[in-house]
């Protein structure tokens, strides 16, 4: 279901190989499609959401070579050569410790921005392995209409605690 | 709170009827919550095994329990808190719980999630279908043990006898049980015997959420599908003068472009693919007359039409006219003021989708919806197919808010799948969902008193305008919704009037999380405010001295059905979120306190202080306490969750929240430009569950309304500044 049926109408498109959670994926769309519906309508991989689809929400944040990006605002011309990560496949100690505080702190409401502020924190202790309010207040643009933000911000505190504790 | 006479009918239907049920409409039983990805696969129908006593539980010769959640997840957590009230009755092992998500039937006639009404509505149908199963384990395991049922209780899902320690697993004793008939008044465990009632439980859907496996409407993926986007008039009303289906079908991936009464899909292989054909088409819009719309001229209509009486009568005691419109005498201090609430949107992190299947005579639809039995209705009606052949899933709910209400799209879905001989994915953008909401309705209060020599008001009167929510629903006003928060004014005044006039909009309004309450709350209670500084007696001792037997006497007289107004609830409340602030603690110059509550619709009573600071005109929400009975509580983690989402929700209002029209359109059809509260913006919280002994009510809208009236009154108290118009802009607090 991924690629079109239709001979010809697959040929019109360029095709780019991805690097998308340590796996090779060939795919054919526009040289414009954003990274975020090759994600989710040729891959399959609907962890990634769509929220806005101009960088403003947050909700389809994925890791390019394991910085956090707005997937829904790059086209896939311009991260082929990337290491692209999704939530589904990001299985390093640091999102496993941001599961685990999320799900200790019962973060999530709707949980529809959820992984999108998993990866935007996931990326943030990579870098900042104990960040202060003020640098989760940088990072953490993402919006959620559900106002989970105090035990977002509590999650984000343990799971950098739990990092600490752990020695990697 | 358990008597028999309150308690559904339901169980007098035998457990063997009930399992013929399951597989003769196997859907009903078992829809979306299996497994939604293998959407179209067959379903075996192995849901007769074991013991069904009802359509809430399943336990199979394992001993795995299937409880069935029959309202819409939509992140209040009906799908662990539901659960919870049966497991709790039935003793069942938490953590070996498969939740399974109701689909609409004739055994599932009403799933309508909103209102904050879940959980108080199944309240005693779900105790009543654990304890039923859960006397038919036990009347199996007595006759095995050979000892009396009064002596065995469960726990772990194991019927366990205390005296001897023996134990028999529920999978031992399903088939013997599902061959008795179901007890119709089973006894109800005490409250003191509760095992997860009133203790926190995570979400059950985390641990899917934190790996992104969770579905969504919009995850869901059906073999062959099609992806679709629309291009809709941005003024209602409007027509497509001219559009080009050739450049839309030249962009590759689209497939079709096919004119529907809503507007022009374009199908395609891709979202993408959809959205560029859409662009393509460049369609030229005819407007016609709601062009002309604007919500500047509304707002002034509306604050025009609340200087004069209103058109519906919505409450009436005493005389207020005979004391409002008396010549002024030196005794009676007379105070008014016009409070102004804007249009504003839902906005749900989840654009608005449905993946529909037309095929084989039947529909198949995937919606995130807060209305499933609707859905099956529209969609019955669009296709005229008998509603027996319209199968609705509900995946979880990306935020619904009441917007999830309405789901128009879903017929359009099923238009379009019906045409392309496909499944078909129909998303609104982002814009879509901006510039196509069904809009909580901007409105104005004109709030007017008299005060007697005591400061205390001898009249009252609150006349309302705005577009009526209901009028979107039919021809009719519902006055009573559309003032709730006003009529229900809890403050005993000898004389109150409460006045309602419609004056429609073109485009659709809906309901907004907490409903009307949020606009005639924040006038109400920001008035009492005026009227206690006018007075020159402290906020909440004002409203303390109001809240008495009296208080909404004549609406109890008046004969009115379901739950009674409780003014000791609501006093207590309000004592609660003035010790938790410390509410007499003086606060340094350029901060201060308001305060403000309200009765949800007689079930749930909440108070809120909040605490604000303003430093160069720049207003910060630094503190908001809340003081809230819900009744009994089902799970602190949700219920204190829902308190702190409320106020995030409020303070979009308070602080961003607005949507205006413009030449008949939405104006703000981006984030960047109808902002919503940030985790910068976001106050410390602390909440205060009461402990209360009243059967449970909701608490996913009563923590809203509170929260506006609180930080306008806050406002006035750090800078003398009275806000009576949201969001608070920045214009209104410079120099202060």
């Amino acid at each position: 279901m991924s690629e079109p049926a239709d001979f010809f109408r697959q040929s019109a498109m360029p095709r780019y190989t991805l690097t998308v959670n340590g796996r090779p994926h060939t795919v054919s769309a526009d040289a414009d499609t954003p990274l975020l519906w090759v994600l989710r309508d040729h891959l399959n991989l609907t962890g990634t959401k769509f929220g806005c689809g101009v960088g403003q929400c947050g909700a389809c944040t994925v890791h390019l070579n394991g910085a956090a990006s707005r997937s829904c605002v790059l086209p896939v011309s311009a991260v082929a050569t990337l290491r692209i990560t999704t939530l589904e496949g990001a299985d390093d100690r640091v999102a496993e410790a941001c599961r685990s505080a999320w799900l200790e702190e019962d973060v999530a409401q709707c949980g529809y921005c959820q992984a999108g502020m998993l990866m935007t924190t996931a990326a943030l202790l990579r870098t900042t392995p104990a960040p202060t309010n003020a640098q989760i207040d940088a990072a953490l643009t993402n919006i959620c209409r559900c106002g989970t933000y105090a035990r977002l911000r509590t999650a984000v505190h343990r799971a950098a605690a739990l990092l600490a504790k752990v020695p990697s | 709170m358990s008597t028999p006479q309150d308690r559904r009918t339901f169980l007098t239907t035998s457990s063997l009827a009930l399992g013929a049920l399951v597989v003769g409409i196997p859907a009903s039983l078992r829809g979306a919550g299996r497994d939604i990805r293998r959407a179209g696969a067959t379903e075996t129908p192995d849901a007769a095994a074991g013991f069904a006593p009802n359509e809430y539980v399943r336990i199979d010769t394992t001993g795995a329990v299937t409880i069935v959640v029959a309202r819409s997840e939509m992140g209040q957590g009906v799908r662990t808190a539901l659960p919870m009230i049966l497991a709790d009755e039935l003793g069942a092992d938490w953590a070996r719980i498969t939740i399974e998500q109701a689909i609409p039937s004739t055994v599932f006639a009403d799933l309508s999630t909103g209102g904050s009404m879940s959980v108080g509505s199944q309240w005693l149908p779900l105790r009543t279908a654990g304890a039923a199963a859960r006397d038919m384990l036990i009347a199996v395991a007595a006759t095995r043990l050979g000892v009396p049922a009064d002596t065995l209780h469960t726990a772990a899902s194991e019927v366990r006898h205390r005296e001897s320690g023996k134990a028999i697993a529920f999978g031992e004793l399903v088939t013997a049980a599902a061959a008795l008939p179901v007890p119709t008044n089973p006894a109800l465990k005490d409250n003191d015997a509760f095992q997860f009632i009133g203790k926190p439980v995570k979400r059950v859907d985390g641990n899917a959420i934190v790996r992104g496996t969770a579905t969504y409407g919009l995850d869901v993926r059906v073999p062959g599908m099609r992806f679709a986007v629309m291009a809709m008039p941005p003024v209602p009303g409007g027509i497509a003068a001219s559009f080009n289906a050739a450049a839309a079908r030249a962009v590759s991936g689209v497939r079709d472009v096919i004119t529907l009464p809503t507007g022009i899909a374009v199908v395609a292989d891709s979202t993408w693919a959809a959205i560029k054909g859409r662009r393509a088409l460049a369609v030229q819009w005819t407007h016609g007359a709601n062009v002309r719309f604007t919500s500047a001229a509304h707002r002034a209509e509306l604050r025009a039409t609340v200087r004069k009486p209103g058109a519906i009568m919505a409450r009436s005691v005493g005389d207020a006219p005979a004391a409002l419109d008396a010549a002024p005498t030196a005794a009676l201090k007379r105070v008014s003021a016009t409070y102004e609430f804007p249009f504003q949107a839902h906005a749900t992190m989840e654009p608005q989708n449905c993946t529909a299947w037309v095929r084989d005579g039947g529909c198949e639809l995937w919606v995130g919806t807060q209305e499933p039995n609707g859905v099956q209705r529209q969609i019955a009606e669009a296709l005229a197919l008998p509603l027996a052949k319209i199968t609705v899933h509900v995946p979880l709910l990306g935020g619904g808010f009441g917007r999830r209400i309405t789901n128009e799209y879903a017929t359009d879905a099923a238009l379009l799948s019906q045409r392309v001989n496909a499944p078909v994915q129909l998303v609104w953008t982002r814009e879509d969902d901006f510039a196509h909401d069904w809009y909580q309705p901007m409105s104005v209060s004109r709030c007017e008193a008299v005060l007697g020599a005591n400061g205390l008001p001898a009249a009252w009167r609150q006349r309302v305008a705005a577009a009526a929510v209901t009028a979107s629903f039919g021809p009719q006003v519902a006055m009573e919704a559309e003032m709730l928060g006003a009529r229900d004014m809890p403050y005993a005044i000898p004389n109150v009037r409460a006045e309602y006039s419609h004056v429609p909009v073109p485009m659709k309004t809906g309901w907004w999380r907490a409903i009307q309450f949020v606009p005639n709350v924040f006038a109400r209670e920001s008035f009492v405010d005026e009227l206690a500084r006018a007075a020159g007696v402290d906020p909440l001792e004002y409203r303390l001295q109001m809240l008495t037997e009296e208080s909404l006497a004549d609406m109890h007289a008046a004969g009115a059905t379901g739950p009674r107004f409780a003014v000791d609830r609501l006093r207590a409340v309000l004592q609660m979120a003035g010790t938790m602030s410390g509410w007499h603690v003086p606060l340094p110059k350029g901060r201060g306190r308001g305060i403000a509550c309200l009765s949800y619709d007689d079930r749930s009573y909440v108070a809120q202080v909040a605490e604000v600071e303003i430093v160069g005109g720049a207003l910060k929400v630094t503190k908001l306490f809340t003081a809230i009975d819900v009744g009994q509580m089902i799970n602190p983690l949700g219920l204190v969750g829902q308190v702190e989402s409320g106020i995030a929700w409020a303070l979009t209002a308070v602080l961003h929240g607005e949507m205006p029209f413009t030449g008949g359109r939405a104006a703000r059809t981006s984030f960047g430009e109808y902002r919503v509260t940030s985790l910068t913006e976001m106050p410390v919280m602390e909440t205060y569950v009461m402990p209360a002994h009243f059967p449970p009510s909701g608490a996913g809208e009563p923590p809203v309304p509170a929260v506006a009236p609180a930080i306008a009154n806050a406002v006035f108290a750090a800078t003398g500044r009275r806000i009576r118009s949201l969001p608070i802009l920045r214009t209104a607090l410079v120099g202060a």
